[in-house]
């Protein structure tokens, strides 16, 4: 869409339309309105210009006259930037007008359906407008007669498996005809998939693989794979997902709910939910297929108004596909699709890993929708392992597919949208975008789902994805390879298009003080005609300006004018780039760099930059106490200077913007919701003025502090008139039910009101609100809410907490009237009863600090009948309660109580509690374990440790919806202990070694969260012990094919664990506490006693045995000896973690206690605890080979297995195989 | 300024085939950290500084474990190859491919490579031959002392 006058022709650097052909010239003709006409102008074009195939100079058009200029015919329509709205999904793919040129990938769909109709199957590919990639016709449920012995064994796998009996079952199967003549053609994909999943069943039913196939299932397997074109038998994206399931209501619709799998292998509740949201998924992309070539052809026929249409259907699927059906893969255990991780690892997971090396898996990357999105986004770069992966895949699509991923790279919507500029298709394209490839998009969502999958899976020992095949030892942390993998591949589809920013306009808005001096800001941002569709409960991400005086007092300190000129790095360029007005730039002043700079408060990471530059004491004395947060860049600086840190050089060489970051977008709820489907023309904010002082400490000073953002939009919301950049930021996890009978119960403090607003403009149903503030002159009228409750929609209970008054309703209005003061969870406690029976039902939100937020959701607790803990975990876990919780900055951060790392590591055990660290904080996370919505294994994985690094890997640190979440649960921080400047002497392999004390510390405390995280994986690998792994099984039981899992993980603890703790890390700690404690050590009495160790016949009976227990497992004979060995192993593994922990937290302790001193004071302890870990592993081995012994085993009934070697990454659970 | 205008002019040298314990004893008489080291025929080969003398003499792991394995042991180990060392020739100790300054270059060129590379003593190489060595010391000297 372009605005006119526009220029076409070549040259695209002077007409507005460039087309590229030769025979057109750089500037070639011109279209503008002319008084009330529309005039189309040729501009002495070396070829001509035509209209309606008459060569013309200048021409006034009528409405359907078509412009020919080169090889281009140029349709045109007049849009009104401001009049668009969302199509009737269904309707898109038949409603096209009549005279659209067909584009190459419509082209591709009709023949495909005209193909299959006429072949009678769809053997070259499901491909359809009906359908999308998913079949046509229903998958097949039974073979005729010759084949039933196919069809019977379907049943049978659950018990087979359960009993370890698949691979005997499968080499008495008889050996089937699948030649033409025998299987007719239409059975074929039935006979693919039941065949694939057989023989994945008979390859990985034990964890050791078969020597070969038996021909019962090789031979028909090879004559299928073969007439499917496919040179290796291997199990297809189309096996395992677009063929496998039937409906339970074949006239009910196709969803999670009326689906089964066509062919379970032990349909368990993960394969249930794995294979079928997966399906579902698929099925819930098939409107975005239609809406490509849609936007395509109304690319091609120059329609805006068709192309926002169809990019809007796009986005919404997408929406909907990744919040409504992807999330029903849910690891809560109290979610209605429960999917435990760890019983996905030990049986889905690994189940799609091709058995012969180079053959295609059914990997992620396979799925034909992601190509054909990846095509339509012109994705280019496929650089990485999983890009190559993913190539490799779609060589192997059927041909329908293939045509089509080829024909959608052949219109390119991107540049259409740039030409058009239009910042109406931009901000529908860009968002769009950002539902695709967005942190909160499916592939961000993915990442962070499979990141805790991928986690868990492979603690429990799982060394291969479908896509690729790793091998480490437990600290290789070998799931973040892979999840790095994902964040690369996430960037190679990012199309070069601008930042999804969109500029809004304030309008003047009112600023209401209340009696205490609090302020509140309500004010309106002009968004017409930028392609701003949000929902109810979304939030706007507004990047702030600082005001002139902070500017000017940081230049000041700085030492500068703030003329002076700094290079931008990447990352600043790319936030530049969001500002009005600044495109590319590399360079800018300093004051105006200071403008969009993080000046306060300072920042964590900021903190300790500057103490690595500057190395001022006084300033790391701040950043020791945590107390940065009281500061401003401005002081800083002083601070720096009078500690002999020139502060010119900053700015002088060049480091400014690698050191100080640019100002972070800051989240405001959107208090207004458009109607549905329509743009939104403004979006109103409820800003809380955030004026605190900063605490008198020794390691800062009072001084009054303003919020940065919440000033900025004051100031913008008093003048008017102020362009700002800005952020759409959906909230999937904040939404009105999608049942709207469902009662609606809101509560919210001060400006926590926000998304309420536009809850209330949306509702349709039963809302109650409830609000808290202190005073009735914060209050203001909202004719939102009086419309709601005049409508019946909505009743509105305010509890003033420093006044006695109440607001009633007189039928027009909420009026004040008298009453007495309270708080929010006074009215629940009052109105228990009532709240009590809506809470059956209802939806409930909660919005304000994180304290006010706590103490909801106690007094909630409190008034349910029954186990109150347990309703609000079912409640987490059924969607019905969500929490927007925001942290209003006081300058607490000192107030804590302050733990010490011994009493965190402590708190690993149920019994215990558990608590974990993250970025220094101490959070009791007892409770949340059960809320937590990525599931409970996850979290329980970091108990009792520093959890920092995998907080931020999944990028929650980033996303203030969570990470503010964090603050309702902190208890504390820990202390930092100080050693003041000792150092010693260390003998490491590289030689003499000078060490400060502190990293001595660190070494020690490295060694205890190793522990710590090693005993939390073993609990969840023995925890596997007490699920369902096969349909119809007591989970009591430990049946065969639970107890290889308990051999496998035995051995693995061993092999993975012990020895790396003892060999490394124990070895380790040993040199290093040697050279600080003790100078007459002999180092090597370590190495020493370690081989001594091994060679005791005790641990060659213990490591040997693992093989000879498997052997007796195998047998199937002697069940109750392997059974009570390995209920020995999960115990003695287990305890031996535990002891060790102990021994250590003495060390550790003995620092806690001494600090600087620890070596005079306490170097015998910390000799004794680094001899005694040894010992006690020495004890480990005698207690087990005792028990081993008991059972009759001797050394030499088995051999130690080795560990495999590495086959690297590249394939498909091997080497790619290219030619 | 130029580089002949400070540096000092009768450097502390030693010649290729000299002893560590003569190296060492330059070392003390000349209270100078970084010694020149001449050839046979006169002309300038490198640098051998302190630091790579008493680096030489550190006992690395394997010395260590062998030599009693405690680091009590270390220590007097790193006597013992003093002792030892002192008679062998600094030949593989010499810096051969030292950064030179010409007396005519400029002195904050010199100034320049001293401070991005570490270097506390630059030597002062005229067509092959070792003319005098210039140190952090000179420079402080003579821009900011005499200015």
């Amino acid at each position: 869409m372009c605005a006119l006058p526009i220029v076409f022709g070549r040259d695209s650097s002077v007409a507005a339309v460039a087309l590229d052909d030769r025979n057109i010239s750089r500037r070639h003709a011109r279209l503008e309105i002319t008084g009330p006409e529309l005039v189309f102008t040729d501009l002495g074009s070396t070829n001509g210009s035509f209209v309606n195939g008459e060569r013309v100079t200048r021409r006034v058009l009528a409405a359907a006259d078509v412009l020919q200029i080169g090889r281009y015919d140029v349709r045109w329509a007049f849009v009104d930037s401001n009049a668009t709205m969302l199509f009737d999904e269904s309707q898109l793919t038949s409603v096209r007008p009549p005279d659209r040129p067909e584009i190459a990938a419509r082209r591709v769909v009709l023949a495909a359906e005209a193909h299959n109709r006429q072949a009678g199957h769809e053997l070259d590919g499901f491909l359809s407008h009906a359908h999308g990639f998913l079949p046509a016709e229903l998958p097949l449920t039974a073979f005729p007669g010759s084949h039933r012995a196919w069809d019977e064994m379907t049943d049978q796998l659950p018990e087979l498996f359960r009993r370890l009996r698949v691979r005997r079952a499968f080499d008495a199967m008889p050996v089937l005809d699948a030649r033409p003549e025998a299987l007719p053609d239409r059975y074929l994909l039935r006979a693919s998939t039941m065949l694939g999943v057989f023989a994945h069943a008979y390859q990985y039913m034990a964890i050791d693989p078969p020597t070969a196939l038996p021909d019962s299932l090789l031979q028909p397997w090879t004559t299928v794979s073969r007439r499917l074109g496919k040179k290796t038998p291997a199990v297809s994206y189309i096996d395992l997902f677009f063929y496998n399931w039937r409906l339970r209501d074949p006239a009910g619709p196709r969803a999670l709910d009326n689906m089964d799998l066509l062919v379970p292998t032990w349909n368990n509740a993960a394969e249930r939910v794995f294979y079928l949201v997966t399906t579902e998924f698929a099925m819930g992309l098939t409107p975005v297929l239609g809406a490509m070539l849609d936007a395509q052809e109304a690319v091609a026929a120059d329609d805006p108004a068709a192309l926002e249409q169809a990019l809007l259907v796009i986005l919404g699927q997408l929406q909907h596909v990744t919040q409504a059906i992807y999330p029903q893969i849910d690891p809560n255990p109290r979610g209605r699709h429960w999917l435990d991780q760890v019983l996905w690892a030990k049986t889905v997971g690994t189940a799609g890993v091709p058995i012969f090396d180079g053959a295609p898996s059914p990997s992620g990357t396979a799925q034909p929708q992601i190509h054909a999105l990846d095509a339509f986004l012109e994705r280019r770069e496929f650089g990485s392992v999983v890009g190559q992966q993913s190539i490799y895949l779609a060589g192997f699509f059927p041909r329908h597919w293939q045509e089509l991923v080829a024909a959608l790279r052949e219109v390119s919507v991107r540049q259409y949208v740039e030409d058009s500029r239009s910042s109406t298709l931009r901000g529908v394209y860009n968002a769009m975008l950002d539902a695709y490839v967005g942190d909160r998009g499916w592939m961000g969502l993915h990442r962070i789902k499979a990141y805790g999958f991928l986690e868990v899976a492979f603690k429990v020992g799982r060394q291969v994805t479908t896509g690729a095949r790793f091998t480490g030892l437990f600290k290789d942390r070998t799931w973040d390879k892979v999840d790095g993998e994902l964040a690369v591949v996430r960037e190679e589809r990012r199309p070069p298009v601008g930042a999804p920013v969109v500029f809004g306009t304030t309008r003047r808005g009112r600023v209401v003080t209340g009696e205490s001096g609090a302020w509140t800001c309500y004010l309106d941002i002009d968004v017409t005609g930028q392609g701003v569709h949000h929902l109810p409960g979304d939030r706007v991400g507004v990047l702030a300006e600082h005001e002139d005086e902070l500017v000017r007092r940081t230049v000041s300190a700085l030492q500068a004018t703030g003329d002076e000129l700094v290079p931008l790095t990447p990352q600043w360029q790319q936030a530049v780039a969001r500002r009005e007005g600044y495109g590319e730039v590399d360079v800018l002043p300093l004051r105006t760099l200071l403008r969009f700079a993080q000046l306060r408060p300072i920042g964590r990471e900021l903190a300790k930059r500057l103490v690595k530059l500057t190395a001022v004491g006084a300033w790391q004395r701040v950043v020791d106490a945590r107390m940065e947060d009281q500061w401003e860049l401005w002081d800083v600086l002083n601070l720096l200077y009078a500690g002999g840190y020139d502060v010119t050089r900053l700015w002088k060489d060049g480091t400014f913007c690698s050191v100080i970051p640019p100002e972070p977008v800051r989240l405001y709820s959107i208090a207004s919701a458009p109607a549905p489907g329509e743009p939104a023309t403004s979006l109103r904010l409820v800003v809380a003025g955030l004026d605190y002082s900063s605490a008198r400490t020794p390691w800062s000073y009072p001084r009054k502090r303003q919020g940065a953002a919440s000033h900025f939009l004051r100031r913008a919301a008093q003048d008017g008139q102020r362009r700002l950049s800005l952020q759409i930021v959906p909230t999937p996890r904040f939404r009105l039910p999608a049942d709207e009978s469902r009662p609606v119960i809101m509560f919210a403090a001060g400006s926590g009101l926000a998304p309420f607003l536009s809850f209330a403009d949306a509702l349709t149903g039963p809302g109650h609100l409830y609000l808290g503030i202190r005073t009735p002159d914060e209050l203001i009228e909202h004719a939102g809410l009086d419309a709601a409750a005049a409508a019946g929609r909505l009743t509105l209970s305010v509890a003033f907490s420093r006044a006695d008054a109440a607001v009633t309703f007189d039928g027009r209005r909420h009026v004040v009237g008298a009453g007495s003061r309270r708080r929010v969870d006074d009215v629940i406690r009052a109105e228990a009863d009532t709240l009590g029976e809506m809470l059956q039902t209802a939806s409930v939100y909660v919005c304000g600090s994180s304290r006010f937020a706590a103490s909801v959701v106690q007094a909630l607790t409190d008034i349910v009948p029954g186990d109150g803990r347990e309703f609000i975990r079912r409640l987490v876990a059924d969607g019905r309660l969500s929490l927007d919780v925001f942290t209003t900055y006081l300058g607490h951060a000192q107030q804590t109580p302050r733990f010490e790392i011994s009493d965190l590591a402590r708190h690993d055990t149920a019994e215990a509690g558990y608590w974990m660290a993250i970025g220094g904080a101490v959070i009791d996370v007892s409770e949340f374990i059960h809320r937590h919505i990525g599931g409970p294994h996850i979290v329980r994985n970091y108990v009792g440790m520093d959890a920092t690094a995998a907080y931020r890997k999944v990028l929650h640190h980033a996303n203030a919806e969570i990470d503010s979440q964090l603050s309702m649960y902190q208890i504390g921080h820990l202390r930092r202990l100080q050693f003041g400047d000792r150092w010693g002497v260390v003998l490491t392999e590289d030689g003499l070694r000078s060490q400060p004390l502190e990293e001595l510390f660190r070494t020690w405390v490295r060694f205890l969260y190793m522990l710590v995280g090693m005993s939390n994986a073993l609990t969840a690998d023995y925890g596997f012990t007490a699920s369902a792994s096969t349909a119809g099984e007591d989970p009591g039981e430990l049946t065969p094919f639970k107890a290889q899992y308990v051999i496998e993980a035995h051995r693995r603890f061993l092999v993975s664990y012990l020895d790396g703790l003892l060999h490394d890390d124990l070895r380790v700690l040993w040199l290093h506490t040697v050279g600080f404690c003790d100078p007459e050590q002999d180092i090597r009495s370590f190495d020493t006693e370690l081989t001594e160790l091994s060679a005791r016949p005790d641990v060659t009976l213990v490591r040997q045995s693992v093989s000879a227990v498997k052997g007796l497992l195998r047998g199937g004979n002697d069940l109750s000896r392997v059974t009570s060995l390995c209920r020995t192993y999960a115990y003695a593994d287990v305890q031996l973690l535990r002891d060790l922990k102990t021994a250590v937290l003495q060390g550790i302790r003995a620092f806690e206690t001494h600090e600087a001193d620890v070596v005079e004071q306490a170097a015998p302890t910390l000799l004794n605890v680094t001899r005694d870990a040894l010992s006690l592993v020495s004890a480990y081995y005698q207690r087990l080979a005792g028990q081993t012994r008991g059972q009759g085993i001797a050394a030499g009934d088995g051999v130690e297995e080795a560990i495999p070697p590495d086959r690297g990454l590249p394939g498909h659970g091997g080497p790619l195989l290219t030619s | 300024m130029r580089v002949s205008d400070v540096m000092t002019g009768f450097p502390a040298y030693i010649r290729l085939g000299a002893t560590i314990r003569r190296a060492a004893e330059v070392v003390s008489v000349s209270e100078v950290g970084q010694l020149m080291v001449l050839d046979h025929e006169g002309r300038f080969v490198g640098s051998l500084s302190e630091e790579d003398l008493v680096r030489a003499m550190l006992p690395g792991f394997d010395d260590v474990t062998e030599g009693g394995g405690t680091l009590a042991d270390a220590f007097r180990l790193f006597l013992e190859r003093g002792r030892t060392l002192a008679e062998r020739v600094v030949d593989p100790l010499v810096v051969r491919d030292a950064a030179t300054v010409k007396p005519t270059d400029e002195l904050a060129r010199a100034a320049i490579v001293m401070i991005d590379r570490g270097i506390r003593r630059l030597p002062v190489v005229d067509d092959g031959k070792l003319v005098g060595t210039l140190s952090r010391a000179d420079l402080c000297r003579a821009v900011i002392y005499h200015s």
